[in-house]
C-alpha cells in the first residue's frame, strides 16, 4: 500500500492506493499529476530507506509515501 | 469537509511526530521545535515562526525569513513538516529561496550544539525565574567589591604602606577580576546577542570564552 498526503487546513488529505490495483494506481498517478501542476512539490519517504525522505519527479507506484509540500519563498 | 481548528492541529502535529526522529521528538516535546543537521548547517525549526541556522564552517547564526508560497490555513505543524522537508530534502534550494531576517557571528569553538541549539531558539525570550536577581539596568552587571579602608593612616592623610595580600585576598581579587570580565564580556555581547539571549545566557556565554581564551 502507498500514500499520498498532502498537507493542506485540515492537517493532511490521504490518498491511498494498492499496487495490485491498478484502478487505484491510476487514480493516485492522476492525483500526482494534479498536484504537481498545483504547484505541490513532491518528497517521498520509504521505510527502508530508514525513513530518509528525498524529492521526487514522476510518480512511482512503489513508493511508501509520498508528501506534497508547498514551495518555500523568502520573505 | 473542513475540520475544526483543533481537530487540523492535532492531526498536523501527529504526521509532523510521524516523520521526526527520536532527538526531534524530544526538542518538540521539550522546546517546541526541533534540530535539523544537513552537512553545513544546523537549523532549529520552532512550531511558530519561521527556522534559525548556524552555518557551521563560518560561525554565523542566522535568523531566517521563509514562509510556503502560499498557506491555505495550513496548522502550525505542517509548516514545520514543510520547513523539514526542504531543508533535509533540498537543502541548497532552500538556502537560495530563504531570505536572512538577520545574523551574527559566533565563536562556535567555544560553543556545542545544545549551545548552538539554545541560541538559535531564542533562550533570550524566556520569562526569568521569580527567584532570579534582577540585574541593574537590564545588563549583566557585576563590580569589583570595593573595600572599606579601614587605615587609621587614611584619617591623616598618609598613604599607608601596602602589604602583600594574603592568599585568600588574592583568591578573593582573582574571583572579582574573572567576574568583572565577565561582565565587560557579557555586556559586549549584548550588543550582538541580546535579542538572542537573557542576561544568564550572555554571562554564560561570557564565561565560557573567558575560560576558553584562558585555556588557549
Amino acid at each position: 500500500m502507498g500514500r499520498i498526503q498532502i498537507l493542506n487546513s485540515t492537517g493532511h488529505t490521504d490518498v491511498v492506493w494498492d499496487q495490485r490495483e491498478r484502478g487505484s494506481v491510476l487514480r493516485a498517478e492522476r492525483e500526482f499529476l494534479r498536484l504537481a501542476k498545483g504547484g505541490y512539490v513532491p518528497f517521498r519517504r520509504d521505510e527502508a530507506d530508514d525513513g530518509a525522505a528525498r524529492r521526487m519527479i514522476a510518480f512511482d507506484p512503489g513508493a511508501d509515501r509520498i508528501l506534497f509540500i508547498r514551495p518555500v519563498r523568502g520573505g | 469537509m473542513p475540520l475544526a481548528g483543533g481537530a487540523a492541529s492535532q492531526r498536523a502535529r501527529e504526521l509532523l511526530e510521524d516523520l521526526l526522529d527520536a532527538q526531534q521528538r524530544r526538542d518538540l516535546a521539550s522546546h517546541g521545535g526541533f534540530r535539523v543537521r544537513t552537512p553545513d548547517c544546523l537549523y532549529w525549526v520552532p512550531l511558530r515562526g519561521a527556522p534559525s541556522r548556524t552555518i557551521l564552517d563560518s560561525c554565523i547564526v542566522q535568523r531566517l525569513c521563509v514562509h510556503p508560497d502560499r498557506r491555505g490555513g495550513m496548522p502550525d505543524a505542517d509548516l514545520a513538516i514543510t520547513y523539514l522537508m526542504w531543508i533535509s530534502c533540498a537543502p541548497g534550494e532552500f538556502s537560495m529561496r530563504a531570505n536572512v531576517a538577520h545574523q551574527v557571528r559566533l565563536p562556535v569553538e567555544a560553543m556545542g550544539e545544545e549551545d548552538l541549539v539554545s541560541i538559535m531558539r531564542g533562550s533570550g525570550t524566556t520569562t526569568p525565574r521569580p527567584s532570579a536577581r534582577r540585574p541593574t539596568r537590564g545588563t549583566p552587571h557585576a563590580s569589583i567589591p570595593r573595600r572599606r579602608c579601614s587605615s587609621p593612616t587614611r584619617r591623616h592623610g598618609r598613604q599607608p604602606v601596602p602589604r602583600p595580600p594574603t592568599a585568600k585576598e588574592r583568591a578573593e581579587i582573582t574571583a572579582s577580576i574573572r567576574e568583572y570580565r565577565i561582565s565587560l564580556m557579557a555586556r559586549a555581547l549584548r550588543a550582538d546577542f541580546g535579542h538572542l539571549l537573557n542576561n544568564e545566557g550572555l554571562t554564560g556565554l561570557a564565561s565560557r570564552l573567558i575560560e576558553a581564551r584562558s585555556a588557549g
